[in-house]
C-alpha cells in the first residue's frame, strides 16, 4: 500500500510537469512564464543541494529528520 | 476502497494520457480538453495517494496492534511458565522437607530403639529384684515361712509344702499347685540366703 501511495503521488507529478507543459503551450508569454518558473526551481533545488547543511544550520533542522 | 484506490489511480493515468495522445492541439475545444483532463488526472492522483496513504497508516497500526497482541501473548505464556515452573520448585522443595522430616524421624526412632534396647538390658540384669517386686504378699509370707523352716533344720521339698502350704505328698490338685508355686520360689529363696 505503501507503494501504490508512493506511486500515485509520482504519477500526480508526472501529470503536474504535463499540465505545465500545457500551459506552456497555450501562448508564448505562458512559455516563458513557465520557463522562468522552472529555471527558477532547478536553482532553487540546485542551491539547496549544495548548500544544505549550511541552510539546515540556519534553519535549525536536522537533515537526518528531512 | 481498495476498489475506489484502484479505479482512481487507473483514471489519473487515462485522463493523463489519452487527451495528449488522441486530441488534436491547434483545435481550441481539444486543447481547453486536455487542460481540463489534464486538472481531473491531477485530482484524481492526489487522491488516490491521499486515500493510499491512510490504508498503509492504518495498516501500520494494524501491524503494531497485532505485534503487542503477539507480545502480550508471548508475555502471558512466559509469566505462566515461569509460575509454573515456581510451582515446581515449591513442591520440590516440599517433598525435600518432608524427606528430611523423615530423615529426623528415622533418628529419633533409632535414639529411641536404642533407649528401650538399653532399659531392656538393664532390666534382664535386675530381673530379680524386680520379679521380687513384684511378688505378691503372700508369696512374701510364703518365703519367709520356707527360711524358717531352713533355720529350723527343715529341708525337704515334702516337709516344706507340709508345714508352710499344708499339703501332703500325694497326686492332690492342692498338692500340685504348691509343689509348683515352691519351684516358682526357689530361686528367690536362694537369692535370700545367698544375699
Amino acid at each position: 500500500m505503501r507503494a501504490m501511495y508512493l506511486a500515485n503521488y509520482f504519477v500526480a507529478g508526472c501529470i503536474a510537469s504535463s499540465f505545465l507543459g500545457w500551459v506552456a503551450s497555450l501562448h508564448p508569454m505562458a512559455f516563458r512564464a513557465v520557463l522562468c518558473l522552472l529555471v527558477a526551481i532547478a536553482i532553487t533545488w540546485g542551491l539547496s543541494w549544495l548548500l544544505d547543511f549550511s541552510l539546515s544550520k540556519l534553519l535549525k533542522i536536522s537533515v537526518a529528520d528531512l | 476502497m481498495q476498489l475506489k484506490l484502484f479505479v482512481l489511480s487507473a483514471s489519473s493515468v487515462v485522463l493523463w494520457l489519452t487527451p495528449l495522445v488522441a486530441l488534436d492541439k491547434t483545435l481550441d475545444i481539444h486543447k481547453a480538453l486536455q487542460g481540463v483532463s489534464l486538472g481531473a488526472a491531477i485530482a484524481c492522483a492526489v487522491t488516490a495517494g491521499n486515500i493510499a496513504r491512510e490504508q498503509a497508516e492504518q495498516n501500520d497500526i494494524e501491524e503494531i496492534k497485532t505485534r503487542a497482541i503477539t507480545a502480550d501473548v508471548v508475555d502471558e505464556i512466559a509469566t505462566t511458565a515461569y509460575i509454573s515452573q515456581q510451582q515446581r520448585q515449591q513442591e520440590a522443595e516440599q517433598i525435600l522437607a518432608t524427606d528430611e522430616r523423615i530423615d529426623e524421624q528415622e533418628v529419633e526412632l533409632n535414639s529411641i530403639k536404642e533407649s528401650l534396647e538399653l532399659l531392656l538390658n538393664q532390666t534382664n540384669s535386675d530381673s530379680s529384684s524386680l520379679a521380687v517386686v513384684n511378688l505378691s504378699t503372700r508369696q512374701r509370707e510364703q518365703i519367709e515361712l520356707i527360711l524358717q523352716c531352713h533355720a529350723k533344720g527343715i529341708s525337704g521339698k515334702n516337709k516344706i509344702l507340709k508345714e508352710v502350704w499344708g499339703v501332703s505328698a500325694g497326686s492332690s490338685q492342692a498338692y500340685r499347685n504348691a509343689k509348683a508355686e515352691y519351684e516358682y520360689l526357689m530361686p528367690f529363696i536362694k537369692e535370700e540366703e545367698g544375699g
